[in-house]
């Protein structure tokens, strides 16, 4: 278990947040918030990301990608969540990314693979259907007819897919025995799919997808690397982990943000920051985002190393982070005062990305009932 | 790794393996630590032969030089036997102030006379060291203490009070920081000594605690004779010295909690004896389970944090900042969990003294008292959070 970062996974960390704060500041983002519900994303900077290789950041070397692992994947993704930098990268380049390396290598999976890589195409991954997380509660279903699978079901909120080319689709075969859920490649230019952008008060792009008798070949029915389980369980944990390395970086810039402010505010006669009441505070958060530092990193290690217990560091970081996360924005707008509650400042922006973010993969409550079974209590 | 390392490790596993008792490879509780000093008990003959063996290798102070009867072993050959003895589980030999605390601060900062006269016995196990920092007008505000010794040429005189002292009744010796300097920044006339605490006009008295128990004394002195060579370090240098020794022990208070709580029932196990109905493993109260989970995630996060600075120590990254939040965090979350834990058993928890309550349930609630001075001692959490707003964070003094 690595909790320290190598000479190299610090050169990429520090190179992502330069290019970030160069590239995509939070000025970028609020442009594209501006942009019509379905095109929120900054095209630009993901096609300056992808040039970097960081579209590819965990497709192996053999598949065009540069194949950073894990680690260096989280490290991208807790850097452009500093600047709240509108791009798939977690979508497509983590999550879908990691979908598809869970499938066995076929002519569509690894195409797809080279696309994710090479910035042609856009793919988001659809799991869960409702508006709480529930991975269990799969009621999309692949109907087998005359060789090809008809997808009927309905998937909410799914992230990035007014614009993405291909959707991921978990659905369960029926008429079978086994109810174990399978991976679908559905293009979102096929006929019969409903899709709605919805607007979320992070401004970011979601859409809710109704597939009706959506025709897909045999051929994009992609095959579990191990069993469905096992494989679903992996995606699921690698996205929760990563979503909380969203919230680690969006924690990270608004403490920093409001420490400074505490050192330049002055009332009474003095900086802010002098006041114990605002010291014990502030260090209180500071003491929880370390700790969520090293859970973060213990995680992202858990996942690059497929470790047994992964699935107890990734249900550990969720919650921490969600707990963490509300800590740092509701004492940051308290301590800003009545400019912490303006659209001007960017304090807000975070606090609405982190609560989506909290909800997505799971709220505390549902991880810390997973680490207790997982803990067999 | 090299060859000479490796052998050392095969050598060490083969000596404890032969050399530790069975019986001293669990966990150790409270009243089974073996301390030294006049007043030396050994709760079991195992326990003695394994402090015994210990003592002979040097290695109940395994990293102390030889030449003071240390066990002279440098960091690496020092990390491999903490491995070693973590592996076979093995119980502290000895446990001391002196090892701990007083030995680090004189092999640093002490003469080569003083080094002679006490490390060896610390090493032995032949005399107990107690801390005298706090003053009952000195506590957070340590630096404004006034227990004073005078300078009398040949000697000093010393006259005041500590208060909070561990063990004082059973120890030996105290070392203590005192006013030499009564002008200047307070933090310039504290000097830091060693006293035999046999000397006419010293007297320690047991301080009754909520607990029922009286781990802390109030030590007086009353024109108590010292001679000069106790000095350790130069006059009025003494807060410096203080400073570095606290770092150790909120380091060691960090760690303590989950080492003297190991043995009891587990929080996930009291609630399936005590709350749940039917057999299952499922804490069956999801209110109680919840908050289980809660604290068990903070212990996995503190555990796995001192381990990152490990880590960042050998990468040379590490963060000056980290080691602060320990204290703070570790202390804090024993409480936690002393609360949780009589939750749990309910009144059944609450039992003072009777053979109505079994061992579990009475201690229980002697942690839940007792432990509420891990909070304060040793520079309390609103202490520890001042530091980290001035030193982690960079914020404005007033």
């Amino acid at each position: 278990m690595a909790l320290a970062l190598n000479e190299e996974q610090i050169m990429l960390r520090d190179m992502a947040r330069n290019f970030f704060a160069a590239k995509s500041p939070v000025g970028e983002f609020r442009k594209v918030r501006q942009k019509p519900l379905e095109h929120r994303y900054s095209e630009a900077v993901w096609n300056n990301m992808v040039e970097l290789g960081w579209s590819s950041a965990l497709i192996p070397e053999n598949l065009g990608g540069c194949e950073f692992g894990v680690i260096g994947t989280g490290l991208i993704c807790i850097e452009s969540a500093r600047t709240l930098a509108p791009t798939p990268l977690v979508t497509t380049a983590a999550i879908a990314a990691q979908a598809l390396l869970e499938c066995e290598a076929s002519l569509v999976r690894d195409q797809l693979l080279r696309a994710i890589a090479n910035g042609s195409r856009t793919v988001t991954y659809a799991h869960n259907e409702g508006s709480h997380y529930d991975p269990e509660k799969i009621r999309t279903l692949a109907t087998l007819d005359n060789n090809c699978f008809s997808i009927n079901g309905t998937k909410q909120f799914v992230p990035e897919a007014s614009y993405a080319d291909i959707c991921l689709v978990v659905a369960i075969d029926t008429p079978s025995t086994d109810t174990q859920p399978c991976l679908y490649a559905v293009d979102m230019q096929q006929e019969g799919i409903e899709n709605r952008a919805v607007s979320l008060i992070d401004y970011r792009q979601y859409a809710n997808l109704e597939f009706k008798n959506v025709r897909v070949s045999a051929a994009k029915r992609l095959k579990w690397a191990y069993s469905p389980r096992k494989s679903i369980a992996f995606i699921e944990n690698t996205a929760t982990i990563l979503t909380a390395c969203e919230l680690y970086g969006c924690s990270l810039e608004v403490f920093s943000r409001t420490i400074d402010y505490l050192k330049e505010r002055s009332q009474f006669g003095r900086k802010i920051g002098s006041f114990q009441a605002l010291q014990h505070r502030a260090a209180h958060a500071y003491t929880q985002l370390e700790l969520l530092k090293t859970v973060v990193l213990d995680a992202l290690s858990a996942a690059n190393e497929q470790t047994r217990d992964l699935s107890i560091a990734a249900s550990h970081v969720k919650a921490l982070a969600n707990d963490t996360a509300h800590l740092v924005m509701t004492e940051s707008i308290q301590m800003h005062g009545g400019i912490g509650i303006t659209d001007e400042l960017d304090i807000g922006l975070f606090y609405k990305r982190a609560r989506v973010l909290r909800t997505r993969h799971g709220s505390s409550d549902f991880h810390r009932a997973r680490f207790a079974s997982l803990n067999g209590y | 790794m090299s060859t000479d390392l490796s052998e050392f490790r095969d050598e060490t596993r083969t000596w404890l393996e032969s050399n530790c008792p069975e019986s001293q490879r669990q966990p150790v509780k409270r009243d089974e630590v073996i301390w030294p000093g006049r007043c030396q008990k050994f709760p079991s003959e195992d326990g003695r032969l394994w402090f015994e063996r210990m003592r002979d290798k040097g290695w109940t102070c395994p990293g102390f030089p030889a030449e003071y009867g240390g066990g002279g072993l440098d960091n690496a050959k020092e990390k491999i036997l903490r491995e070693e003895l973590t592996r076979l589980r093995c119980r502290p030999p000895l446990t001391d102030l002196g090892i701990s605390m007083l030995g680090p601060a004189l092999l640093e900062f002490g003469t080569d006379e003083q080094k002679r006269e006490h490390i060896p016995k610390i090493v032995r196990g032949e005399r107990r060291w107690c801390q005298g920092y706090s003053e009952p007008g000195a506590g957070s505000d340590l630096a404004s203490l006034q227990c004073s010794a005078e300078d009398q040429n040949d000697h000093f005189l010393v006259n005041g009070s500590k208060i909070w002292t561990s063990f004082g009744t059973e120890s030996d010796w105290i070392f203590c920081l005192v006013r030499t300097n009564k002008e200047g920044r307070k933090q310039d006339g504290i000097s830091f000594l060693l006293i035999d605490m046999q000397t006419p006009g010293l007297k320690a008295e047991p301080i009754d605690l909520i607990s029922g128990e009286s781990e802390f004394a109030q030590v007086f002195f009353d024109d108590v004779t010292v001679p000069k060579r106790n000095l350790v370090g130069e006059i009025n240098k003494g807060w410096t010295i203080a400073k570095t020794l606290l770092k150790h022990e909120r380091k060691m208070m960090s760690e303590l909690g989950a080492g003297f709580l190991a043995g009891g029932l587990t929080l996930a196990q009291a609630a399936r004896q005590y709350l749940n109905e039917n057999d299952g493993d499922q804490i069956e109260d999801p209110l109680i389970r919840n908050s289980v989970a809660q604290h068990e995630m903070n212990m996995r996060a503190i555990a796995l944090t001192g381990y990152r600075t490990h880590q960042e120590d050998q990468a040379q990254q590490i963060d000056p900042n980290v080691p602060l939040i320990m204290k703070y965090l570790g202390t804090s979350e024993v409480k936690v969990k002393d609360e949780l834990m009589v939750d749990i058993m309910g009144l059944q928890g609450m039992g003072w003294c009777d053979d109505s309550f079994n061992q579990n349930e009475l201690r229980a609630n002697r942690e839940l008292l007792f432990n509420k001075a891990l909070t304060i001692a040793g520079g309390t959490n609103e202490i520890q959070l001042n530091i980290i707003a001035r030193h982690a964070l960079g914020l404005p003094q007033e």
